[in-house]
């Protein structure tokens, strides 16, 4: 037996039977990319507290912070799950007025939510229909019947491109693996057509194998022009992701890092409390 | 898109025989009693005892459709009955005091069916009071108002003549005089097929299951929800519309005191059914066969000569151990 001296990835291949390509972070040049999303001074209460950041078309921003630092808050506000209380959000340069989710989805902002069984897949429904959940209007006919086949024909072709291991398009989506249901909620966005999409811990209660696939997943629909924002509490998956790394701290945007920044700069920016706030508590 | 693949879990299947093994319990129990019954006695099996049980079931079929769409919602609706009450009472006003036409009766009656149903969408959708609490209010409201409306005295019909064919009247019967099935059946089996198509092939039926598996998920997927809920209610609506038509044509008569306890055997012949209470999985067949067992239970009691008080008794214990079976069937998955 390896002692304890044995490599992350040695173990990771004895788990999946197989060795993980630890990609090296290849950040694209997307300066010259247009904006996708801004978000101009985001505010609700104590949670969110002035919050403006941009992304770029192709690319991948990182929200690292501790747990409560309100990073699940600001994409909620953004996706207009969650009310706000002042704000602007822009997509493509436009200015555009989100107060639903239904708002945000129009927009083409899709949200991947850190908890899939409460708010991401209808576990009772299929995989076809979770496929097709944001998208049955395009598969409504005039007098409302359903385009099943036009539906099924899709869902198959997600599950092949995303590779879901599924046994068909009609089994129960609470039957699948996390990391499976994770793509089928993947493929419900790609076929609304969102080109921004916002993965709360996408990798939350995952497979590590899976967790590889889903890292290329996103690289792969970065480099189709996807505006892609992660949040995670995992600091190597931020790092391993990122082009750009936006950390909170106490509701507020700390700052804005490079990607290949070091977890000391990131946990000095996640630490980095209002002087106010930390004179208060030193009292 | 990706090459390396997680190894798949085992897939687990059953969910889709287990779904259909509890509409097979319900169907068996329901042939048990029928073979039951016909062992205890030789009236049982006659044409005219089935067409009395199935005219016996239509009313009651009926409103149990009703409740099974928003019950697979994962709501209720608890004024089905009274609402029932309130169309025959509305239908009354039209044909009997106001004296219009038979067609403007049977559309003024499903109309205001769907209009109660739309108010009690709105308040679950837009005010957020609970189904329970909202249609327990509309129960009250509408019964009520029946009483209002009618002055509390039942309406009749016999200025309208064509009124009473709607359930008693027999259009097969005209074709083939050797099965007199009445129409009131015939509304029973048309509303159904109409109910299974909605439930299964239009979108209203595919967010109907999709508001019951996962409410939240659904509204973040960017949908509608209060728009599809409100709909859900209105169809409920709509049908204890007819379900309203067919009671006052079988009595002749709109009993605006009436209604009142209707709920109960309707959610009852849902859950016998299969028809989850917690929403996301139900069938109209189920509810059909849910509302069969009932009305067979009654029937069968009666020619057996049973008080009608132990017939209550043995609904109440099939209600229980219906769902036991359910609870059973999801431990086993």
């Amino acid at each position: 037996m390896p002692g304890a001296e044995t490599p992350i990835e040695t173990i990771i291949s004895m788990m999946v039977g197989r060795t993980l390509s630890n990609d090296a972070l290849v950040i694209p040049d997307t300066a010259s990319q247009p904006v996708a999303l801004e978000v101009r001074n985001l505010n609700r209460g104590r949670e969110i507290r002035d919050v403006s950041f941009a992304v770029r078309k192709g690319e991948i921003l990182g929200f690292a912070g501790l747990m409560g630092a309100g990073r699940t808050e600001v994409a909620r506000a953004i996706f207009g799950a969650d009310r706000r209380e002042s704000g602007d959000i822009f997509v493509h340069g436009q200015r555009v007025s989100i107060s639903t989710p239904k708002d945000a989805v129009a927009a083409g902002i899709g949200y991947l939510s850190e908890d899939r069984k409460h708010f991401g897949l209808a576990t009772g429904l299929d995989v076809r229909n979770n496929v097709a959940l944001a998208s049955l209007e395009r598969f409504t006919s005039p007098i409302g019947v359903l385009d099943e086949a036009g539906m099924q024909r899709e869902a198959v072709s997600y599950i092949r491109q995303l590779a879901i291991k599924t046994p068909s398009d009609t089994q129960e989506a609470r039957l699948l693996s996390g990391g499976n249901q994770q793509k089928v909620v993947i493929a419900k966005w790609l076929l609304r057509d969102c080109d921004i999409l916002i993965f709360d811990e996408p990798t939350r209660g995952i497979d590590v194998g899976a967790k590889s696939e889903i890292y290329k997943l996103l690289n792969a629909l970065a480099a189709q022009g996807k505006a892609i924002i992660v949040i995670s509490s995992e600091l190597p998956e931020v790092l391993r992701l990122s082009h750009r790394i936006a950390v909170m701290c106490e509701g507020r945007l700390t700052g804005i890092l490079p990607g290949g920044a070091s977890q000391e700069e990131i946990m000095g920016l996640a630490t980095l409390r209002e002087p106010a706030m930390a004179v208060r508590h030193a009292s | 898109m990706t090459d390396t693949t997680a190894p798949a879990p085992a897939a687990k299947t059953g969910p889709r025989i287990s779904g259909a093994f509890h509409r097979l319990l319900a169907f068996s129990g329901l042939i048990a009693l029928i073979v039951a019954f016909s062992l205890a006695s030789p009236n049982f099996l006659q044409t005219q005892n089935i067409l009395a049980i199935l005219q016996a079931t239509s009313v009651n079929g009926v409103l149990a459709i009703a409740a099974t769409l928003v019950i697979i919602t994962g709501g209720i609706d608890l004024s089905v009955g009274t609402l029932m009450t309130f169309c025959a009472v509305v239908a009354g006003v039209i044909l009997t005091y106001w004296g219009l036409p038979l067609p403007v009766g049977i559309l003024g009656a499903i109309l205001a069916g769907a209009a109660s149903g739309l108010v009690s969408g709105t308040i679950i959708a837009k005010l957020k009071v609970p189904p329970f609490i909202a249609t327990l209010g509309m129960m009250l409201i509408l019964k009520g108002l029946s009483l209002v409306i009618s002055g509390t005295k039942p309406i009749y019909f016999n200025d309208t003549p064509g009124f009473n064919q709607i359930a008693l009247g027999s259009f097969i019967g005209q074709i083939f005089p050797a099965v007199p099935l009445p129409n009131g059946v015939l509304v029973l089996f048309a509303v159904a097929l109409i109910a299974a198509f909605v439930l299964s092939k239009t979108a209203l039926g595919r967010y109907t299951f999709a508001l019951g598996s996962n409410e939240e998920a659904v509204r973040l997927s960017g949908v509608n929800i209060d728009r599809w809920k409100i709909a859900v209610y209105s169809v409920t609506g709509a049908i204890c519309g007819v379900a309203g038509l067919l009671i006052a044509s079988r009595l002749n008569s709109a009993q605006p005191a009436l209604g009142q306890g209707y709920e109960l055997d309707a959610i009852a012949a849902v859950v016998i059914g299969g028809t989850s209470l917690s929403g996301g999985r139900g069938t109209v067949l189920g509810t059909l066969i849910g509302a069969l067992i009932i009305s067979v239970l009654a029937n069968g009691l009666r020619i057996l000569s049973v008080a009608q008080e132990w017939q209550t008794v043995v609904t109440g214990c099939i209600i229980i151990l219906a769902v036991y079976a359910d609870i059973l069937r999801r431990r086993a998955l």
